[in-house]
């Protein structure tokens, strides 16, 4: 109820094919791919500046891509603004939380619900995220700008569900967060991966990520250099060693 | 630079050869396209290389005009010592705008720069003590030189002609100069530039006073060349229409400068059947320029000639993508 | 007498106030200040001018005339002036607006000259008496207009979708796209509504004082210095900094000298950038 969930056989309902993307003079993205079906939780990994945030940017035209094709629900994106995208379907739940400070919890939410959510169901959306967010709940009234990191990016999170979206993406969210608010997120994360909510998460965090999701794609130096299950990646000798902290056999 | 060097030795001939052969009229204008050139110079040095917005040099023209005519006329002063006297002081009031440039920026230290030059001008009007208020001030006279009677308009162009190709040596040299160097880092980025051990402080300050010093100098060539000042030369629209100057000729270029003086001046002449209709047709083309044309009137040339190079680019197969892009 | 010029002082400080109001919304949302606010008001006055005195139409039709005409200028202006230079260097954002300002109160002076004009009231009726004072009709309809007009907009700001999409732009530009916020629409209707609102001063300045095309940038600076004292980018700052310019504006005027007036504007700037640059009622963003 919270998420449409969606099963659309075959067709991706994400489809990122040789992507590259031009940033600031330099070639930021050479060649990605990743696809998300309709139902998976698909993970993103990489190092810190290896093109995650940057292949975001793409998915939403955020950044003009350079080549490339990307497909939501079997269309090409090209061209298409940002704001319309997420009127399709596509929730965000950004990097760095990016809560309207100087707005309230409640103000927060409705504005996620805003352009995407019937009013009348809007409260009733509300209720369920403030029953997966208690806390949230407990501080409808306060500044958003006062709550403490890890409440910020439940607020966040919150704030993208409610506007039901089809694909739910989320761009570290585990980032500068407490280990106990780390542990939380993940577990929001599998609770909403149990809806068969569709999530495309973008995280350095990789071992948590690959706990959880389906599918994973590793991008390194702005390229896709492996993909495949979540949990035969973990495996991997060749992510062990660069991202999972274990030493390569 | 090399390319231009034809426009420009034409452009140099004709400033030097042309004028004795103008009439009353157009002679007057040039005179006061040089002095202005020299005005948006000392514009161009903190707002195009410094990125620091000024709307109000004609404040400092103001203050260098009527020292120099106060102290040459009641107070007897030749002009070779009314002249300095006015770059000093001017120079000096260029402080009252260099510390709260350092404090704001943007459209803050605009409205500030607008309050100096409104209460110059305002302090000019009420100040009948000082001033003469809106009676102003008459009798100016030419500066004596030996042998030579500057009081001939034509004379008296070539020694403006000259103080311009001064300043323009002096321009070249500061932007050139760690000092210009500094100036234009801060204005790419202020934190970078303090991280790079520039002090910042300085450089504006700086920046400020020597803008100061050197629209005070056109003040005195002007009041010793017009012979009769008062108050409303120096309005917020002289301000806006030396900053019209540098954004129309081409912000962060001395050529441009001189460039949008004259285009400023010599326009509506040539378009005399749009006379009443100049000062839209310049609003319209410092919109276009900021949109389309960043770099003033001036980048024409080489804006057109990397845009052919683009295109040359594009229909060369060879030339394809790379790791890094130039 | 002293109560006496405070009362008429409040009447143009409403007009400034508002004027400060639309600067202040077009900064808020768009990070643009506008040289051209003045403008606005200059379109209303002179476009109630010609619908009024000059055509003979009735108020209750030129008033919404004059304050739906600019609101469309603005709009225009956003869409084709202002939107290619959002998010660019300040002074290349400054420099528009100044070009525009430039070429809209040009406009003005070609069409109707540089000479002023006068408005008649727009309430016929003896003034009253208050308290002691003096009070003209027309002060009473700026006042009642400012207030009913600052609740109205306190009102779609907190309560419509349209407020609180451009209370989200305000914020935080790129994340506002993020919840499917079409940004560049709702600048350009922020940018229409701080025109209209502009248009409403001029609306009720009109008949205070003598209409001529060279009022945009006088009225520009006080509005901007009003909102500088008020706290840069707080609308209530921009309320009472425009109130209290318009007070202070009429005592300077009276017990110090008619000349010196503006440069006691400027003088209350430097002041309030030496002691509290931040303002009446600071504003973070």
């Amino acid at each position: 109820m919270l998420l449409e969930s969606t099963n659309i056989s075959g067709t991706p309902l994400l489809d990122v094919h040789d992507l590259a993307v031009n940033f600031g003079g330099i070639r930021a993205l050479k060649n990605v791919h990743l696809e998300v079906k309709g139902g998976e939780f698909v993970a993103l990994i990489g190092a810190n500046g290896a093109g995650k945030t940057t292949t975001l940017k793409a998915i939403l035209n955020a950044v003009t891509k350079a080549s490339g094709e990307i497909r939501y629900r079997g269309q090409p994106t090209t061209g298409i603004p940002t704001h319309h995208l997420v009127r399709m379907g596509i929730g965000v739940v950004p990097e760095g939380r990016r809560v309207f400070a100087a707005s309230s919890v409640v103000e927060n939410l409705e504005l996620g619900a805003l352009e995407r959510t019937p009013k009348g169901e809007a409260s009733a959306i509300m209720a369920s995220v403030f029953d997966l967010f208690p806390v949230l709940k407990e501080r409808r009234g306060q500044m958003a700008g006062s709550l403490s990191g890890g409440e910020q990016q439940m607020l966040a999170m919150g704030r993208a569900l409610m506007g039901r979206p089809e694909l739910l993406l989320l761009d570290e969210p585990s980032m500068g967060l407490a280990p106990k608010f780390v542990d939380r997120i993940f577990e929001i994360l599998s609770d909403l991966r149990k809806t068969k909510t569709t999530i495309l998460l973008i995280e350095q965090n990789a071992l948590m990520s690959l706990e959880i999701a389906d599918k994973a794609f590793v991008i390194e130096q702005g390229r896709t250099v492996l993909s495949g299950r979540a949990s035969d990646l973990i495996d991997d000798p060749k992510v062990a060693g660069a991202y999972l902290g274990r030493p390569e056999e | 630079m090399s390319r231009h060097h034809p426009f420009y030795l034409a452009a140099i001939l004709a400033a030097i050869v042309i004028p004795p052969f103008l009439s009353d009229y157009s002679l007057h204008l040039v005179i006061m396209v040089v002095i202005f050139a020299i005005l948006t110079l000392s514009l161009n040095l903190i707002s195009g290389y410094g990125g620091l917005i000024s709307l109000g040099h004609a404040g400092f023209f103001l203050i260098g005009s009527y020292t120099s005519a106060l102290l040459s006329v009641y107070q007897g002063w030749p002009f070779w010592l009314s002249m300095p006297t006015a770059i000093l002081l001017t120079a000096t009031s260029g402080l009252l705008l260099g510390f709260p440039a350092l404090r704001w920026t943007g459209h803050f230290l605009a409205v500030i720069t607008i309050a100096f030059g409104s209460i110059a001008q305002l302090l000019s009007v009420n100040w009948v003590f000082l001033t003469n208020g809106i009676d102003g001030v008459s009798s100016i006279p030419r500066p004596p030189l030996p042998g030579i009677s500057l009081t001939s308009n034509v004379n008296y162009y070539y020694f403006v002609l000259i103080c311009l190709a001064f300043i323009v040596y002096l321009m070249m040299r500061l932007v050139a100069s760690g000092f210009g160097r500094a100036l234009r880092a801060i204005k790419d980025d202020e934190t970078a530039a303090a991280c790079m051990g520039i002090d910042v402080a300085v450089t504006k300050v700086s920046a400020f006073v020597i803008s100061a010093a050197i629209a005070g100098f056109a003040g005195a060539l002007y009041a010793h060349y017009i012979r009769f000042l008062n108050p409303d030369s120096f309005s917020l629209d002289v301000s806006i229409r030396i900053f019209m100057m540098m954004i129309i000729g081409g912000t962060g270029s001395i050529a441009g400068s001189i460039l949008g003086s004259f285009v400023v001046y010599v326009l509506p002449e040539v378009l005399r059947p749009l006379q009443d209709y100049y000062y839209l047709i310049w609003g319209v083309i410092v919109i276009l320029v900021m949109l389309f044309l960043p770099g003033g009137l001036i980048s024409l040339g080489s804006v057109l000639r990397a845009k052919m190079a683009a295109r040359r680019d594009k229909l060369d197969p060879q030339v394809g993508s790379t790791e890094t892009l130039s | 007498m002293f109560f006496q010029l405070a009362t008429s002082g409040i009447a143009t400080g409403c007009a400034y106030a508002l004027i400060a109001l639309g600067f202040v919304m077009i900064w808020n949302t768009a990070s643009v200040v506008n040289f051209a606010q003045g403008e606005f008001v200059v379109i209303a006055m002179f476009v109630a001018l010609t619908c009024h005195v000059t055509l003979g139409w009735p108020l209750w039709l030129v008033l919404p005339i004059a304050v739906l005409i600019p609101a469309l200028v603005g709009y225009a202006t956003e869409r084709v002036v202002i939107r290619p230079v959002i998010g660019a260097a300040e002074m290349t954002v400054v420099t528009v607006t100044i070009g525009l300002q430039i070429v809209l109160s040009d406009a003005a002076k070609i069409i109707y000259g540089g000479q002023p004009y006068s408005f008649p009231p727009l309430i016929e009726g003896r003034p009253l008496s208050i308290l002691g004072i003096v009070v003209p009709r027309q002060s009473l309809v700026v006042i009642a207009s400012m207030v009913v007009l600052a609740v109205g907009l306190h009102f779609l700001s907190q309560k419509t979708s349209f407020g609180k999409r451009l209370r989200a732009v305000s914020q935080d530009r790129e994340t506002a796209k993020l919840m499917g916020i079409d940004v560049n629409r709702t600048i350009a209707e922020g940018f229409a509504l701080s025109a209209g609102i502009a248009g409403v001063a001029g609306v009720l300045l009109a008949p205070i004082i003598y209409v001529s095309a060279g009022l945009g940038l006088p009225l520009l600076i006080k509005s901007f210095i009003a909102a500088i004292i008020g706290g840069f980018g707080s609308y209530i700052g921009a309320l009472i900094g425009g109130l209290l310019i318009g007070v202070l504006d009429n005592l300077v005027g009276f017990y110090i000298s008619s000349h010196y007036r503006e440069v006691f504007t400027f003088l209350v700037l430097i002041l309030v950038l030496l002691v509290r640059p931040q303002g009446l009622f600071p504003h973070h963003r």
